[in-house]
């Protein structure tokens, strides 16, 4: 850094100049002239056994900080991976399961209607393929409606932008509620329906529709919106009788009062599938005439591990 | 070509033999690396501008380490550690980045 005869305009910036223009040790050089003035080469050879032995300690000296400074897992997300671990498996579990469901209970069906047919019990087997229909373990096809129930739009009201941050904390009006989802059903059902499935899950008698804390649960499994209801009817009078029902007018004070969207549409054939987890544990049926007759065939106990119960078997 | 062997002989050391670094040195291993890294690139472009010099490579390597250390150490002291850690690297990283860019024009002209 040599300053000409009129001084840098610069100086002040001696310590950035010395690290930006300097890079290499002075040293070298002065190592270099040295050599020069007595008669050597200018560079050492790269092969003396002091350059290898640091060569070495460089180099462990690397991988050894590489391998002590990783940051090592936390237990946090130890656990996380754990638990993320678990509860992909047990998804697998599930899905596996149900295909196992599925894969038995239709050699179940394919059993019956051999064991009932070899029988001639043929009015045993259409009882119980009405009685199939009827407890909701098969899909079923027929004329309906949908009704697609979704939030209102959260956008901010054009003519008021400045939000109430206190009205985030109340209970959100513009939110599809475990309720309405009952309320609306049962005007279905009370307008006729014959059978309905909330987003593919099959209302039986034993579905509730419930909160758990923010999700709407059909029986044990959670929905996500939108929520579409799948109802089979008669034509023409379904959304009609609903419109008048109560289920309607509760449905359309949602639309008109909290911004809900809900849209119903007619259709000619709508699919609502079946449940076929369907079972009783403990009920047992009333000794009667005709809970008697359907016990008669003791083929049917080769499908049905608990006899007693007429619900298991489909 | 000698010394790279070398190199690569004391990473696989390294990587093998995973010896554990007392607690108390961990935050001097950083500063470290990087002295060193400072000290390689410095050996690399005297060894291109055919002025290399085993017994200044070797000096400056060990200087700097030192230095580095004792700074750190001196401002974990301070209660400043971090900041003078920080300080150093980007004084090194400076001299690193000017190195390299000598090595790049020797190497590629360009």
């Amino acid at each position: 850094m040599t300053s000409g005869p009129v001084g840098r305009p610069d100086q002040s910036m001696t310590l950035i100049n010395e690290v930006m223009q300097s890079p290499l040790d002075p040293g070298y050089a002065a190592a270099a002239d040295s050599r020069l003035r007595s008669g050597l080469s200018p560079a050492t050879g790269h092969r003396s056994p002091l350059l290898v032995v640091m060569a070495v300690l460089i180099g462990s000296l690397l991988a050894t900080s590489a391998l002590a400074l990783r940051a090592p897992e936390t237990s946090a997300s130890k656990v996380k991976a754990f638990l993320v671990g678990r509860i992909e498996a047990s998804r697998a579990h599930d899905e596996a399961q149900s295909r196992l469901i599925a894969g038995v209970s239709r050699e179940i069906d394919i059993a019956q209607t051999a064991a009932l047919s070899q029988q001639n019990q043929t009015g045993l087997a259409a009882e119980l393929s009405r009685l199939e229909l009827a407890a909701g373990t098969v899909p079923v096809t027929g004329p309906g409606l949908v009704l697609t129930l979704d939030d209102a739009k959260t956008e901010v009201d054009p003519k008021n932008p400045v939000v109430d941050p206190r009205a985030a904390t109340g209970p959100d009006l513009g939110k599809v509620m475990a309720t309405d989802l009952q309320n609306i059903v049962n005007g279905l059902w009370q307008s006729g329906a014959e059978a309905i499935s909330v987003n593919g899950h099959r209302l039986t008698s034993r579905s509730a529709i419930r909160f758990a804390g923010e999700a709407i649960l059909v029986g044990p499994r959670p929905l996500t919106r939108p929520y579409v209801i799948t109802a089979i009817g008669e034509p023409g009078s379904l959304i009609v009788d609903f419109a008048d029902s109560d289920g309607g007018s509760y449905l359309q004070s949602l639309k008109v009062n909290d911004k809900i969207r809900g849209d119903i549409t007619e259709r000619d054939l709508v699919v609502v599938p079946g449940e076929p987890a369907l079972s009783l544990e403990h009920a047992r049926p009333v000794r009667s005439a005709v809970t008697k007759q359907t016990r008669v065939p003791t083929a049917a106990t080769a499908t049905s591990p608990t006899p007693q119960t007429t619900e298991t078997s489909p | 070509m000698i010394p790279a062997l070398g190199l690569l002989v004391g990473l696989a050391v390294g990587l093998f033999l995973h010896p554990a670094v007392p607690l108390a040195l961990q935050p001097y291993l950083p500063i470290a690396v990087i002295a060193a890294l400072d000290a390689v690139f410095g050996g690399v472009r005297a060894v291109l501008d055919g002025i290399f010099n085993d017994k200044v490579f070797v000096v400056s390597f060990l200087s700097n380490v030192v230095v580095a250390a004792f700074i750190v150490f001196l401002g974990d002291q301070l209660g400043v550690g971090s900041q003078l850690s920080t300080g150093v690297v980007v004084v090194l990283g400076i001299r690193i980045f000017s190195n390299v860019a000598s090595i790049r024009r020797h190497l590629f002209r360009a």
